[in-house]
């Protein structure tokens, strides 16, 4: 899918999300387009896909990709901070029964910025 | 691997010499002994010109034995020689490895496809509709009628010969085939392949239907507050005109 379109179409989502107060809709969004984009970074770098049927996490898959990388390249391409930020959200968001409220907005606010 | 392909090569080019050949030969015998072995009836089968016998039109005995005639279309074996020809000039003439034109290529493979399938006709249709329809048995049969005369039924040498050619073509033309096949499929661009492994992981996101569906709660829930307002108007109207 084009991303620019992507990108259009996710801050049309977040503005109808935010006036909705329907913030579980834009999280689990946002999460479903980080592990796309997670997994076609796997892909392209010849890494397997991640295990889904397993329940690997993203931030788990995220350190597989980098612990790869720097074992060939000495590269990281995935900062810990992000990593952490991601495995945090990742609970919240996909493993949360209630709705989200509205002191999740921030919540969601990083969760679309590390997408 | 090169000196393996150019046996091949010589191979089918040999077994399509000897396919046309085998048409010239008899194919089938048919013949009768007396109860002291001299040889009393004798007919030979040939594609081209039917039944026939060294034996005199006197030999009554000759004559009473004769098969049945065959109404097997020369026209095939016509079409069959014409094919062998050019599938010659094609084996001979084409090298499948280094060709550039691949539309010529890909005509020669349907012919030496069509060689293929004819041989095959005569190697089992010929023999299943033509003779032992007429009670002529294949390969070979040996039968002593009670007035002790022995008749051999017997396919002969053109049949064998056409046996082995389409052994000896069967492995280049399919190859050739196989070839032109390989070669007519366009490689599949990376982006391509890399698109349909995405398309089994990635999860759908159907962002039109997400998006309408947030707008219609969105219009939904300023429409309830609109139809707030247009109610409360009309009981004020109801009121205005003194209804109970």
């Amino acid at each position: 899918m084009n991303d620019s379109l992507v990108d259009l179409q996710l801050k049309q989502l977040t503005q109808l999300c935010l006036a909705t107060r329907n913030f579980d809709k834009l999280g689990r969004i946002t999460m479903i387009l980080i592990s796309n984009r997670l997994d076609e970074i796997g892909i392209r770098l010849g890494i397997k896909p991640r295990n889904k049927q397993q329940e690997e996490t993203m931030a788990a898959y995220m350190e597989n990709i980098n612990s790869v990388l720097e074992g060939n390249f000495r590269v990281k391409l995935f900062v810990d901070e992000l990593i952490q930020e991601l495995r945090y959200n990742e609970a919240v968001l996909m493993r949360r029964k209630a709705p989200l409220k509205d002191k999740h907005v921030e919540l969601l606010r990083s969760t679309v910025c590390c997408y | 691997m090169y000196s393996l392909k150019s046996s091949f090569k010589f191979i089918c080019v040999v077994g399509t010499l000897l396919s046309g050949l085998s048409l010239f030969f008899e194919w089938y015998t048919f013949q009768a002994f007396s109860w002291d072995g001299e040889l009393v009836v004798f007919w030979e089968f040939y594609l081209f010109c039917g039944w026939i016998t060294p034996f005199s039109p006197d030999a009554w005995f000759n004559a009473a034995y004769q098969p049945s005639s065959m109404q097997l279309p020369v026209a095939i074996n016509i079409i069959y020689l014409g094919l062998m020809g050019l599938s010659l000039y094609g084996v001979i003439g084409i090298n499948i490895e280094d060709s550039s034109n691949l539309k010529k290529a890909k005509k020669f493979s349907y012919i030496n496809v069509s060689s293929l399938m004819l041989s095959g006709y005569y190697i089992c249709v010929v023999p299943i509709c033509f003779f032992v329809v007429n009670q002529l048995y294949y390969p070979y049969l040996t039968f002593t009628e009670p007035n002790f005369i022995v008749i051999e039924y017997s396919s002969a040498i053109g049949y064998w010969i056409q046996c082995i050619s389409f052994g000896l073509m069967f492995p280049y033309n399919i190859y050739f085939a196989f070839t032109v096949s390989r070669f007519e499929r366009a490689p599949e661009p990376l982006e391509a392949k890399l698109q349909k492994v995405l398309n089994n992981v990635q999860i759908p996101i159907d962002f039109h239907q997400v998006i309408a569906e947030e707008r219609l709660k969105l219009e939904d829930s300023q429409a309830k507050v609109y139809s707030g307002r247009n109610e409360n108007i009309f009981e004020q109207f109801l009121r205005w005109r003194g209804v109970p």
